[in-house]
């Protein structure tokens, strides 16, 4: 290496000490990056389109920047396709945003104490004055001792909250809040559900966003607001369906369904609505939802759907397992979360998804490559 | 560990990241600013060492910084094979063995 090269390197050093402080020192509100998280100034995609709305599942390993402001700063300066983020998130959002990360990833701890899903509500684009669907959010004490709890409190406007959370909740028991946006003027709105806080842990964050529009939007609803699969034995499956509706004014593009919460683990679904379908006002599709309980125990999840227009209000999947003899051993742990930061090997793009963007690009450049070497 | 996980680990990955960046930005590199190492024990050339941190800072979008960096020796094994072969189907079948070897560590580990 040229000598000169190794006198740059304590300015280097010391440029990169300069923005990684520069990253920390942000004063952080970890409420306001829930609301950054699902929506952003100028309607860019926020950070839901690619790392899901259940951050909890770690997708995209979005929790290695839970209380980092400055990986997650050095992420969006590096990583292509994050790179118009830049523009829409200051110093101060992307400390918000590295606070809020961290309280997720207390929630998505395999020893967590607490449960609370989904961990974000979307209601879509609703039509002005249109009637809001209802988005239930359930809270579990997953510990052994009983949990206190303060009221359930919503930080920002536009929508409405009610719940039957208790001022103490057991261990193993659960609460729901519902939650309703307001459509009387138009015009994005975001809010915090915060849930806390008795000494022992910090509030819980949910965001919540909605856009009331004043022009013709597509609106789907489910033909149920929940699946109950019985008991079944340990080992066997049940498949139930559930049928999306487009009732709007114009056609709705379906985008994710996500399964969400602690009991996900023996759920999965199938069928004739995957991301990208576009539902005319008045056609439907059905969505196999199966059961299939691999131990002895309840489980619990929501499922819940992305798309242009008004998203359908979230689905309870609820069913119990019990072993052959009749004895119901405890509920099953959670799923880890899927950061896998080792596992899967030396690719660039994520092992377990061929329909992914870091896949698409290399097959680009590949072909560029290998036209440029034809030549 | 899924099909398309597998299919994904052992042909598409090594297929294509061994294209860009063996076929594509190795042989640029070569073609405009160095020279190819003359044996196979020979110390990786600059161009080698230049593309195995460009590859590794590829893997950033996915592993954490420090895997990451573990990536620069396999790929400098990599890069040493494609100096020495100048071919592509070499590197392809040592990157898929790689990943082979990665998945049995990852498998005898406990969940």
């Amino acid at each position: 290496m040229n000598p000169r090269s190794w006198q740059r390197w304590p300015r280097f050093v010391i440029g990169v000490l300069a923005v990684s402080a520069a990253g920390t020192a942000q004063a952080q509100d970890a409420s306001r990056g829930a609301q950054w998280y699902l929506q952003l100034p100028g309607e860019v995609p926020s950070c839901v389109s690619c790392h899901g709305p259940d951050p909890t599942q770690n997708r995209n390993n979005i929790l290695r920047a839970a209380n980092q402001p400055a990986t997650l700063l050095r992420t969006l300066n590096t990583v292509g396709v994050m790179g118009y983020l830049r523009d829409s998130l200051n110093d101060a959002a992307i400390a918000d945003l590295a606070a809020y990360l961290a309280r997720v990833a207390v929630v998505a701890a395999p020893d967590a104490a607490v449960a609370l899903w989904p961990s974000t509500v979307e209601f879509g684009s609703l039509p002005v004055g249109a009637a809001s669907p209802l988005h239930s959010v359930w809270l579990r004490n997953l510990g052994g001792a009983a949990l206190d709890l303060a009221r359930p409190q919503l930080l920002g406007s536009g929508f409405t909250l009610s719940d039957d959370c208790p001022a103490s909740l057991a261990p193993g028991a659960s609460c729901r809040l519902a939650l309703r946006a307001s459509t009387a003027a138009a015009g994005p709105s975001a809010a915090t559900l915060q849930l806390g806080a008795s000494a022992a842990w910090s509030p819980l964050l949910l965001g919540v966003s909605a856009s009331v529009v004043s022009t013709a939007a597509g609106q789907l609803s489910a033909n149920a607001a929940q699946l109950e699969f019985g008991t079944l034995e340990a080992g066997a499956r049940l498949t139930r369906s559930i049928t999306l509706t487009s009732h709007g004014t114009a056609p709705v593009t379906l985008g994710v369904a996500t399964l969400t919460g602690p009991g996900r683990g023996p759920f999965q679904f199938d069928g004739a609505c995957p991301p990208g379908t576009v539902l005319a006002p008045g056609s439907q599709c059905v969505l196999q939802v199966t059961y299939a309980p691999a131990v002895a125990g309840s489980a619990q999840a929501t499922l819940q759907w992305r798309s242009d227009g008004v998203n359908p209000g979230t689905v309870t999947l609820d069913g119990r397992a019990t072993a052959a003899a009749g004895v119901v051993p405890p509920p099953s742990p959670a799923p880890p979360p899927s950061a896998s930061p080792g596992g899967g090997g030396c690719t660039i793009g994520p092992p377990d998804q061929l329909a992914d963007v870091s896949h698409a690009v290399l097959l680009a450049l590949a072909l560029a490559v290998m036209v440029w070497r034809r030549r | 560990m899924s099909a398309v996980a597998l299919f994904v680990l052992l042909l598409l990955a090594p297929l294509l990241e061994e294209t860009v960046f063996r076929r594509g930005v190795h042989a640029w590199a070569l073609r405009h600013r160095g020279t190819a190492a003359r044996r196979w024990w020979a110390w990786p050339s600059r161009v080698n060492w230049l593309v195995a941190l460009l590859f590794a800072a590829a893997h950033l979008l996915r592993l954490p910084p420090v895997l990451a960096l573990a990536v620069v020796v396999p790929a400098l094994v990599l890069g040493q094979v494609y100096e020495m072969t100048g071919r592509l189907w070499p590197c392809v079948a040592a990157h898929a063995a790689f990943n082979l070897v990665w998945l049995g560590l990852n498998a005898s580990q406990p969940a």
